[in-house]
Order: C-alpha cells, then sequence, then structure tokens
C-alpha cells in the first residue's frame, strides 16, 4: 500500500512572511481577548509570581533558607519572574492547538504557530512582571551593569525550551488530554527542581549531577545573577542547558511534524 | 497533468486518525489469528476526478457521504490515505461561522485574524476592509464584540472575508443554508462574479437546487465512493432518485393511519383513511405529471357537524410545502355529517414534478378536530420522455408551456 501524497504547486505565498503575519494576528487576539473581559486586565500577569513570592516568603521564615545575603523577596522573585514566563508558556501551548480547532479543521496552516504563539503571548506577561522587578531594583538600590545583555540571550534560550516542551504536550495532548491536564502538576514539580525559592549553592554535593539535568537550572540562575549581581552566567550550566534544549528538540520536532499532520482528524 | 488542470485526484482513499493506530490493530490481529480487516471505517474510497481552471464543480450526497472530507484534503488540512491528490493554486476554504473567530473581539478584528489565518498580509487586509464591512451589512454591528452576534451575523463576517480574498482555488461548504434571503442572493451573485472572473469553485451542499443553479458539474458522493460525474441535471436527477428511495423506505413505515400516535384536535371527527387515486379512480402508489388524481379522505364524525373545513397539504421530499387544497367552509355550510363518510378532493391535473410527496391532513371548523401528518404518501412518475426533457427535470413543479416563433 502506497503512502498518499498531496501536492500543491500554487501556494508560493507561504513563508516567512505569512507565518509571522499569522503569528503576529494569534498573538494580538490572544492577549486582547484575554483581558477584554476581566477587571484586572494585565495585572493578572503581575499576580501570579508575586503571589508565589508570599508564599515562599512564609515558607522561608520556617525553613531558614539562604539567600546569599540578597533580600529574599528580590532574591526569590527575581527568579520567580522568568520561571512564571517558562511555566505559563508550557502551560499555554498544550491546549492550543484544541482551542485553534475551527481554524485547525479548515485551513492549511504551519502547526507550529499555534504553540509559539503561545510562548509569544507569555512574553508580554513576562513584560509586566518585569516592571514590578524593576520597581523592586530601585526600592533595594540594586546597581546593574553590563551583564543585563545576558537576559534576553537567557529569556529567548527559556523560550526554546517552553516551546520544545510545548509542543510535546500539544501533540500528544491533542489526541488525549491526559498530558494537559498533568502540566499544573509537572510545573509544580518542575518549580521546586529548579534554584528559585533557593539558591544553587545550597543543593546537597551528591545530588548536583542529577540536578544538573534540569535545563531550567542553568537558565534561572543566570538570570538572577545577571540581573542581581552583575555576574556574566556560569558558562558551564549554560553549556547545559543548551545541551537540554537540542536534546529537546531532536526528539520533539519529528514527532511534532508527523503527530501535527493528522490534528485536524481528530479535534 | 494538463495545462488548465488545477485540480487533480487519483484514487484517493481517506481514513481518520493516526495511520499508526489500524497498523497496530492489524498486527495484533495477525498474531492472535483474527481475520484481517480493512481497517474501515473509510471516509473516502477510491475517488477520482479532474477540476479544470474556472470551472465549478458541485458536490452532492447524503450526510456522511464524504463531501467535507474531500474538501478538508484538498485544502490540506488533513493528509491523503492512500492516492494522489495534485493542486495548482492558492486554496482558500470559506470558513464556516466561528472559525477562527474570538467571542471578545470586535467584527472589525476578526476580520484581520480570518485575514491573517487565510494569508493575507495586513495591508492587503486594510485594503479589503471597505468591501468586506459593505458586503456584510453589519452596520454599527461590525465595531461590536462578536459574542454578540447570532449565527447569521457570523456566517455573514465569515463569507465576508472569503468572497473577498483573490482566491484561485475556493473551497464553499453548505454556507449558504444560514443568512436571509436577501443576503443568500447577495451571495448568489457574488459567486457568479466570482466565477466570471475565472476562479475553480468547488461547492458542497446536500441541497440539490443550490448545486443546480450554481454548477454545470456535479460530483455525487455516496458512502465515500463517488456514484456519478457529470453534468448537473444529469447527477441531480440521480441524487434525488436515490434519495427519493430512501425517503420512501423511511416513509413506509409510519404510513398507518390507525397507529399514528398522539394526534392533535379533539377527535369529534376523525380522519380514518386517506388513499391517493390515480387516473383510473384505483388506489395507487403511483400518479402521473399532468394527468388526474384523486384524493380520498374516510372520515369519521362522532356527533352531527356542518361547515367543515378540510386542508390538505402536499409536502415534497425536501419538506417544502407545494401545494395546499383547502375545502372551505363556506362550501360546507349545509352539509351535515355523521358517522362514517368519505370525500374526494379531485385534481384535474397534477403539475408535480416527479418525486415523492407526502400529504398532511387537517380537519377543523372553530376548533381543530383532527391533525395527520403524512397521512398518506406518493410517488410522481412523468413516462412521456419529450415532456419530461421540456422542464429539464428541473425546479420544484411541472407546468406546460407552448413556443411560439413571432417571425
Amino acid at each position: 500500500m502506497t503512502k498518499g501524497r498531496y501536492i500543491n504547486l500554487g501556494n508560493k505565498k507561504a513563508g516567512f512572511d505569512r507565518f509571522f503575519n499569522l503569528l503576529w494576528a494569534l498573538v494580538t487576539r490572544e492577549i486582547k481577548g484575554q483581558y477584554r473581559r476581566s477587571f484586572l486586565g494585565p495585572a493578572w500577569a503581575l499576580l501570579q509570581p508575586l503571589f508565589y513570592m508570599v508564599i515562599f516568603t512564609f515558607v522561608r521564615g520556617v525553613l531558614k533558607i539562604s539567600s546569599e545575603g540578597i533580600p529574599y523577596v528580590l532574591f526569590t522573585y527575581s527568579a520567580l519572574v522568568p520561571w512564571t514566563f517558562f511555566s505559563n508558556a508550557v502551560a499555554r501551548c498544550g491546549p492550543s492547538v484544541i482551542q485553534n480547532a475551527g481554524v485547525v479543521k479548515k485551513m492549511a496552516l504551519p502547526r507550529i504557530v499555534f504553540p509559539t504563539a503561545a510562548v509569544v503571548t507569555s512574553l508580554f506577561d513576562l513584560l509586566m512582571s518585569g516592571i514590578i522587578l524593576i520597581g523592586m531594583m530601585f526600592w533595594f538600590h540594586i546597581r546593574v551593569g553590563w551583564s543585563l545583555i545576558w537576559l534576553p540571550v537567557l529569556v529567548l534560550l527559556m523560550a526554546l525550551l517552553a516551546l520544545g516542551v510545548g509542543m510535546v504536550i500539544a501533540a500528544f495532548g491533542t489526541y488525549k488530554r491526559d498530558i494537559v491536564f498533568a502540566t499544573p502538576f509537572l510545573m509544580q514539580f518542575w518549580l521546586l527542581a529548579t534554584p528559585i525559592m533557593y539558591p544553587l549553592g545550597s543543593v546537597p554535593e551528591r545530588w548536583q549531577k542529577l540536578y544538573m539535568l534540569n535545563p531550567m537550572v542553568g537558565l534561572i540562575e543566570g538570570f538572577r545573577g545577571a540581573l542581581i549581581k552583575g555576574a556574566v552566567p556560569d558558562l558551564n550550566l549554560i553549556f547545559f542547558s543548551l545541551l537540554g534544549i537540542a536534546m529537546v528538540w531532536t526528539i520533539v520536532w519529528p514527532v511534532f511534524r508527523s503527530m501535527s499532520q493528522y490534528f485536524a482528524d481528530v479535534l | 497533468m494538463a495545462d488548465d488542470v488545477i485540480i487533480k485526484v487519483e484514487g484517493l482513499w481517506k481514513r481518520y486518525g493516526l495511520p499508526l493506530v489500524p497498523a497496530v490493530k492489524g498486527f495484533a490481529n495477525r498474531l492472535l489469528g483474527r481475520p484481517s480487516t480493512d481497517g474501515g471505517p473509510w471516509a473516502l474510497r477510491d475517488v477520482s476526478f479532474e477540476v479544470r481552471r474556472g470551472e465549478t464543480l458541485g458536490i452532492i450526497g447524503r450526510n456522511g457521504a464524504g463531501k467535507s472530507t474531500l474538501l478538508k484534503i484538498l485544502a490540506g488540512v488533513t493528509p491523503p490515505t492512500r492516492g494522489r491528490v495534485e493542486v495548482r493554486g492558492r486554496v482558500f476554504p470559506m470558513i464556516e461561522l466561528n472559525a477562527g473567530i474570538h467571542m471578545e473581539l470586535t467584527g472589525r478584528e476578526n476580520v484581520r485574524l480570518l485575514g491573517a489565518i487565510m494569508g493575507l498580509s495586513r495591508r492587503e487586509i486594510e485594503a479589503k476592509m471597505p468591501e468586506i464591512e459593505e458586503f456584510c451589512e453589519l452596520g454599527e454591528w461590525f465595531d461590536k464584540p462578536v459574542r454578540m452576534y447570532s449565527d447569521g451575523m457570523l456566517a455573514r463576517l465569515g463569507f465576508g472575508v472569503a468572497m473577498n480574498v483573490d482566491a484561485d482555488i475556493l473551497l464553499i461548504d453548505e454556507v449558504l443554508a444560514v443568512g436571509d434571503f436577501a443576503f443568500q442572493a447577495k451571495c448568489y451573485e457574488k459567486i457568479r462574479a466570482i466565477q466570471n472572473e475565472g476562479v475553480t469553485i468547488l461547492f458542497v451542499s446536500h441541497n440539490p437546487y443550490q448545486v443546480e443553479r450554481l454548477c454545470p458539474h456535479v460530483l455525487f458522493l455516496e458512502d465515500g465512493k463517488s456514484v456519478f460525474l457529470g453534468n448537473a441535471r444529469d447527477t441531480v436527477a440521480l441524487y434525488h432518485q436515490m434519495c427519493n428511495a430512501a425517503y420512501l423506505k423511511c416513509i413506509k413505515n409510519h404510513d398507518d393511519v390507525s397507529e399514528k400516535p398522539n394526534r392533535q384536535g379533539t377527535g369529534e371527527v376523525r380522519i380514518e383513511k386517506v388513499e391517493v387515486l390515480n387516473s383510473n379512480g384505483d388506489v395507487a402508489e403511483t400518479v402521473h405529471t399532468l394527468q388526474d388524481m384523486r384524493i380520498r379522505i374516510n372520515l369519521k364524525a362522532r356527533k352531527k357537524v356542518t361547515a367543515l373545513q378540510i386542508r390538505i397539504d402536499v409536502i415534497s421530499s425536501a419538506q417544502v410545502i407545494v401545494n395546499s387544497y383547502m375545502l372551505l367552509s363556506s362550501r360546507t355550510q349545509h352539509k351535515t355529517l355523521y358517522g362514517e363518510c368519505s370525500v374526494e378532493c379531485r385534481v384535474p391535473k397534477v403539475l408535480l414534478m416527479p418525486g415523492v410527496y407526502t400529504l398532511d391532513v387537517v380537519i377543523k371548523r372553530d376548533v381543530l378536530f383532527d391533525y395527520l401528518p403524512r397521512a398518506a404518501s406518493f410517488k410522481v412518475e412523468l413516462n412521456d420522455a419529450e415532456a419530461l426533457a421540456a422542464s429539464d427535470n428541473k425546479g420544484i413543479f411541472y407546468s406546460e408551456a407552448e413556443w411560439v416563433w413571432l417571425l
């Protein structure tokens, strides 16, 4: 039995232009639609990391966690801001195809545009929660330096990782919803396995190797260091993160590509 | 492929879902020694056809025949399981209501979104905007959130966008069903204009009248198989035949008057039996166009009644009242009924097109005595081939005409 073939010789307009156009339309739709029916609107983007910050500050009072001499509120919030971006991005990816069922079933579009739009939408939230972070830094008189140029790089890497993970969830979640339901648990677990409420230094020596398998470790630690300590990220850690991201993409990309062809069949 | 062929479909088979699933099932069956199946259900089986540039192809078939699946494959939304599909041009599926539409956004914002989804650049969309806005006729609602829209308004929006993009191939799926008459007429006009511009159109519907009106060629699908591909008249006639056979089978099961449950009306006068008689005066299942027909109604009155009013509605298989015969109460003022009696409605010349019809019978005075939907059914045939040809086998009623040369 030969596999079916679909050949379109006429879609010359396909390409980057079309992709970014569509991406832009989907992102603006998400952002506008999300806030138009809420009182607080974009303020919701701030509340999530703030809420975690309050909890962590309370937990710290009980557990005596070190914050390497930095005011703990700032210490944890400066890691929560990029983390919230990452975890929201992953969580948004999962149902992104399902939510766009109407479009997926009608138009031949590069399916990756849906998880990509989910990640880009989360960037907007990151900018919003960044405003409070800047306010805090003024409050605590933190001096910043050239290391800030690392921030966009780190955010880009987090976006790539989020998209990689998000694509798996979207690919399988579109067929069976289980993995979409499981995402919040997964992200909670991941949150605790990343140096956000505690410094990297307090992870016991014998767990360090296992711990480094988490590609978010280097990215979060690097983000906090570059922002607050004016330090260049530990390149060893960044290398591990890059390796992790590359591995995720090598596995996920072909899986997503082949599974996404049949999305319209199951929606 | 020939130069002017824009769509070529060869031996197309389609089964929904990941191809892995039936493969695994087949393997398991072989391991367990169970007979292997072909892995169905197939949405399309071995469909082949070609469409030339600028042609309009209608696709008809009953629910689940594979019409929409075919369009999806042509749009590249879902891959073919077997066979080969070749398309030469920009394909635009007509996105039906609420696809890609975000309820919180306004009509205008949704048009931008739909445009981007359909591959228009922002400048192109803004350039088309006035045209689209005018076409939709939504007035101030155009700048209101879509969540306030009715289904018909949403459809206008979707149609407005699709009709105003520059496509090579336009796929239209069952969309003319919505919208009021004025808007439908406008859509027909627009489709005609697009046809004249040389755009290739694939038009799916299960309304044969629409297809007949817009498409010179029609593909008839049944159970995923292509049953017939030919000119509109022959294909639609075949479609009518198959639908009528199925329809007849469905109504025959309900034909026994005495078993009709839940009858409305007071029951002081009851309809006992309704029969259709042919021109020879025999009870028949079939009558002929342009010949006599009688409809005989047996009644039973439990008390004396006068000034009875009787109405017979003739209903086509499309569930449209084709015509009505009314016995006015002014005509029965001096007729007193009691006990069993019969009345005949004599139609001198049946002007119905060949097909299957049912009769609804209503008996009332100032109150409703009895109402019997589908009291009887009958077939209409027209054996005179020339007479049939003179009507082009189209339309919803038959009428004779004389052609006279004036020079």
